[in-house]
Formats: structure tokens, sequence, C-alpha cells
């Protein structure tokens, strides 16, 4: 066995995947092994909110890649292990069934863990969360029997799962702690598109609202008490109030880790033979100054494990992809390219009132993101004009008649 | 099931047994062809799963939506008047036998 192999990587999210199949790809010849605590095989999470959520799609379809395609490329799949500890002195990691593994490099690709609803009855039976398959399969089973749902956080995961509901004709309420929807990431025009969007199926929001505990009828939720005081009724509650980078085994071994595992543009963490990729890492990005960001989304997690992959192949390699990101809530679709970190003009191209519009968000006059509602050429054009550094004038990005393709070099 | 054939750029072909419902990525994608990327895995928002459609099926697939019409201009690789996402294309019996090109690049 040479020195560099074998390589471990945990997690079998997006970018765990990601980094064993483009390990292949570049013709890496040593061990390869991908170790998981969720059973089964690797799946997709977009779709649990969408498609599999609404019974659109069966199990099978969210899986990434069938079993002969493991076995082909000659990729170690260990499902439904988790990894408890990693020693960096003895390159040795412990499973939760006591064994032990050794490797030459190491990835973790550990992903996000969802923040809980820390109220008294939040452990009741009939609270959800939306994360893996396995809450997407409770979740589905349970909303065959209930007529009222109350979803807890306005983000993407609030707003898909309430757009799931309604349109199963279940009646939604949902309490959204601040003064505007998706607030965290999105412009002004399109939080208000949504609110409007989801008003008009029927959906009820309630926002600054907080919710002060769960009410719990022998064992069961049947609804929540908001801190003005009201009590509201329901059969079954969904929280989406965020995640949080999984960053235990780093912290515990070690590892410089700041809202994330701390790793360089080329996945490299603190530690030497040990990198990081996806939802569990934060990084500086050239597009985005010194402070460090931290991602969560697919794009990210496919292309850090790219950049992972190269890095343990002996590529130079240094992150400068333009962030994006999607979600679809009944018909519609928003797509944003780049980080609407800290901008301070928004300018809106097309009509915002109607079905298809885009934001511009400029941060001191340089454009930083843009999110698109059913706006697919100027989303895919707009991350080009930010990977090339091009910023339209606010007046030239309001004109729909400029043309965008053509400032593209 | 419906036998699909898959060119990567570099002319090696694969066969794969295609299930009905399905999209021709999903088929590629599950069945670990190279150069699909689908990184969005089918939701039509990414434009990595870009294919040259065989021409003598063009008539037996859904024409596209203006969505893929938007994302396919925007392609790595050239758009050519068979260009097709195959994300957007269910397989039906009818494409028993299809050849599907992968072009050069997705990103
Ligand atoms: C319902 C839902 C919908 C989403 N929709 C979108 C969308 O539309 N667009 C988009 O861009 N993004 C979306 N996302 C976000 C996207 O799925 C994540 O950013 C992505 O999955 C991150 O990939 P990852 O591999 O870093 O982490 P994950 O996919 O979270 O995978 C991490 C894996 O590591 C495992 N793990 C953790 N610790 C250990 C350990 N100690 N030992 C063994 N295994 C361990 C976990 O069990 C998990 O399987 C969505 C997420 C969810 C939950
Ligand atoms: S898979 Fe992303 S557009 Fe087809």
């Amino acid at each position: 066995m040479s020195s560099d192999s074998p390589i471990i990587i945990v997690g079998t999210g997006h970018a765990g995947l990601s980094v064993a199949e483009t390990l292949r790809r570049k013709g890496y010849e040593g061990e390869v092994r991908l170790i998981g605590e969720e059973p089964g095989l690797p799946y997709q999470r977009p779709p649990l909110s969408k498609q599999y959520l609404k019974g659109e799609w069966d199990e099978s379809r969210l899986e990434q890649r069938n079993s002969g395609f493991f076995e082909k490329n000659r990729i170690d799949l260990v499902c439904g292990k988790a990894v408890t500890d990693i020693d960096p002195a003895s390159r040795c990691l412990r499973l939760d069934d006591g064994s032990e593994v050794s490797w030459a490099r190491l990835v973790l690709a550990t992903g996000s863990r969802v923040r809980r609803l820390g109220v008294p009855g939040a452990e009741a039976k009939g609270v959800h969360y939306l994360q893996t398959r396995a809450d997407a399969d409770a979740l589905k089973k349970a909303k065959e029997n209930v007529r009222s749902v109350i979803v807890v956080g306005g983000g993407y995961i609030g707003l898909e799962g309430a757009a799931a509901f309604a349109q199963a004709g279940i009646k939604v309420t949902l309490l959204n702690r601040g003064t505007q929807l998706l607030s965290r990431s999105t412009s002004t025009p399109v939080s208000d598109y949504f609110y409007r969007l989801h008003h008009a199926q029927g959906v009820n929001i309630e926002f600054n609202t907080e919710v002060v505990s769960v009410n719990v009828v022998e064992g069961q939720a049947v609804g929540v008490t908001l801190d003005d005081g009201r009590s509201l009724r329901a059969d079954l509650i969904l929280v989406g109030i965020g995640v949080e980078p999984n960053t235990a085994l780093a912290e515990r071994a070690g590892l410089r880790c700041v809202d994330g595992v701390a790793v360089d543009g080329a996945c490299r963490t603190s530690v030497s033979g040990i990198l990081a990729a996806g939802d569990c890492t934060a990084f500086t990005h050239p597009l985005y100054g010194d402070t460090p960001i931290h991602l969560e989304s697919i794009q990210n997690a496919v292309e850090q494990g790219r950049i992972a992959a190269a890095t343990l192949v002996g590529e130079e390699v240094s992150y400068d992809a333009v962030p994006w990101f999607w979600s679809d809530q009944y018909q519609d679709k928003l797509q944003i390219a780049g980080l609407a970190r800290g901008h301070d003009l928004e300018v809106i191209r097309g009509d915002d009132k109607g079905a298809r519009f885009s934001v511009f968000c400029y941060a001191q006059r340089k454009l930083v993101a843009v999110e698109s509602v059913n706006a697919p050429s100027d989303h895919m054009l707009s991350r080009r004009l930010l990977k090339q550094g091009i910023s339209p004038t606010p007046d030239e990005a309001a004109d729909l008649s400029f043309s965008l393709r053509d400032m593209l070099a | 099931m419906v036998r699909i054939t898959y060119v990567e750029a570099d002319g090696r072909t694969q066969e794969v047994d295609a299930q009905p419902g399905w999209s021709l990525m999903e088929a590629a994608f599950h069945n670990g062809i190279e150069g699909i990327e689908a990184e969005c895995g089918g939701a039509c928002v990414c434009a990595t799963c870009h294919i040259y459609m065989d021409e003598r099926y063009l008539e037996k697939i859904k024409p596209m939506e203006s969505g893929e019409d938007e994302m396919l201009d925007c392609a790595a690789a050239e758009r050519k008047p068979n260009s097709r996402l195959s994300c957007q294309i269910e397989i039906t019996d009818e494409l028993e036998g299809a050849v599907v090109q992968i072009p050069e690049t997705q990103i």
C-alpha cells in the first residue's frame, strides 16, 4: 500500500460522493472508502422537500448512483456507521461499533445538522424536522393524516414544506421570527414575492412571532403557544429554523473551526493530511473579501468535493467558483447567483409584481448577487458576469433592452 | 426497460437499461456515465446535463419549455439544433434504441 492510500471520506452526502467520484475520474488508483452514518445508498437532499415530500418521486429516484456504480469504481461504501473520533497523530479513526480504521489522508464531509427547537414540549411526537431521508419518510407518512400544519421558520425548508402541504390541501400556518421571509439570504423584492405567492395559495403567514412552547396532549403535539400569549392548534409541526455545520469531530481532533471547519481554497484544513468539503466548511472566497463564508448548497458541496479530490491527486487548485443556489415552490423557481451579504442597493430587472424578474444586488457599486424568479437566462448570465467581475451599472441592469450577454468577454 | 446508448465525447459508448418515467439524465446519472454532471439533480437550473439528442427520435419527445430553452443558451458546450437538457426528457418505450451524444464539456 502506498503512503497516499487509503483515502477515507467521512460523510456520504453530496460532498463526500463528489470527492470519491472525482478521485476515480482523475485516475486515482488507491483505496477509497466512503463512511456515513445514514443507512442505504447516498441520496439527493433537495428533492426531500420537493418531489419526494409531494409524493411525485419514489425512493429509488432519490438515489445518487446505483450500487453497480460503487462496485465498478471500487468505492468502498460503508453505510450506517458513524465516526466517533479521529486521531490525527496516529491517523486512525474510530467507528461507533468500536472498530478502528487507519487512513493515509482523510476528508471530512460531515455536512450540517438541524437546529432544534429549544422550547418546552418540542420533543413531543408530531414535531418534525426535514433534513434526512428518514425525516422525509416520517413526514410523508404523517402528512397523510393531518388537516392542519404549523411550520416554524420562513427559510427555504419551511417555505418548500409549506408549499408541499398547501398543494396537498392541508391548512398551513407559517410562523416567521422577523419581518421578512428568507431574510438572512435574500433581497426584499424576492421575499415579498414569495410572501404573495404563499398567501395566494392560502398559507397563513405570521411575522414577528416566536414559539415559546409546544402544546402537548398525551405525548402528542397539538399546537404551539406564541410569545404574544396566543395558542395555535395544528395536527403537525414542521420546524425549519436552520442548520449548523457539523464540526464536532473536527473540533475534538483540534482542527481550527470558525462557523465551520476552516479550509483554504484547496480544501485543506489546519491539520496536514486532513481535508474538508461541503456544508461543514468555512473559507474565504476571492469574490467576497477577507471574512470567511459558509455555504449550504449543492453547488458548494459538489465543487468543494471536486477541489478536495484534485488536491488529493496533487493538482494545484483554488476555489473561485461563483456560489449558486435554487429553490422550487409551487410552479415558481428562484435561482440565486453570488452572495447578497452586506449589499446596499437592490435593482429590479423586469416586473417584480409579475411572474418573472431578477434583483441585482450591489455592495459599494459592485455587483455581488443576482436573484432571479422564473428568469433562468438572467441567472446563467449573472453567474458569468460575477465570475468575470463585470458589474452592469444599476441603470443598465434595470433596462430590459440592455443585453447582459453583450457584456461578457 | 428501455435500451438507451450514451456516447461520451471521446467516443466510448455505454448501453443502459433505463426505467420508463425517469429522465435521460437520471438513467445516465445512476449508471455513472461520465460527462453528464447534472449538478442540480434535474431541477433544470444548472445546464450541466446537456446532450445532443438522437435526431431520429426528436419527434418522439416532448418539445422543450422556455426554461430549458434559456438554460441551453448558456450551456458550456456549443448549442446545436438537437441540443437538449437530458433531465427534461422523459424516458418512454418509444425511445427504445435511442443514441444520446454527450458534449465535450458541461462546466
Ligand atoms: C430538505 C433539503 C432541501 C434542500 N434543497 C436545496 C436546494 O434546492 N438547492 C441547494 O443548493 N441546496 C439545497 N439543500 C442543501 C443541500 O442539500 C446541502 O447543502 C448539501 O446536502 C450539503 O452536502 P454535504 O455533503 O456537505 O452534507 P450533507 O448532505 O449534509 O451530508 C453529510 C453526511 O455526513 C454524515 N455524517 C455527519 N457526521 C458523521 C459522522 N461523524 N460519521 C459518519 N457520517 C457522518 C451525515 O449523516 C450526512 O449523511 C437542501 C437541504 C435539505 C435538507
Ligand atoms: S440536471 Fe441540472 S439542468 Fe438538468
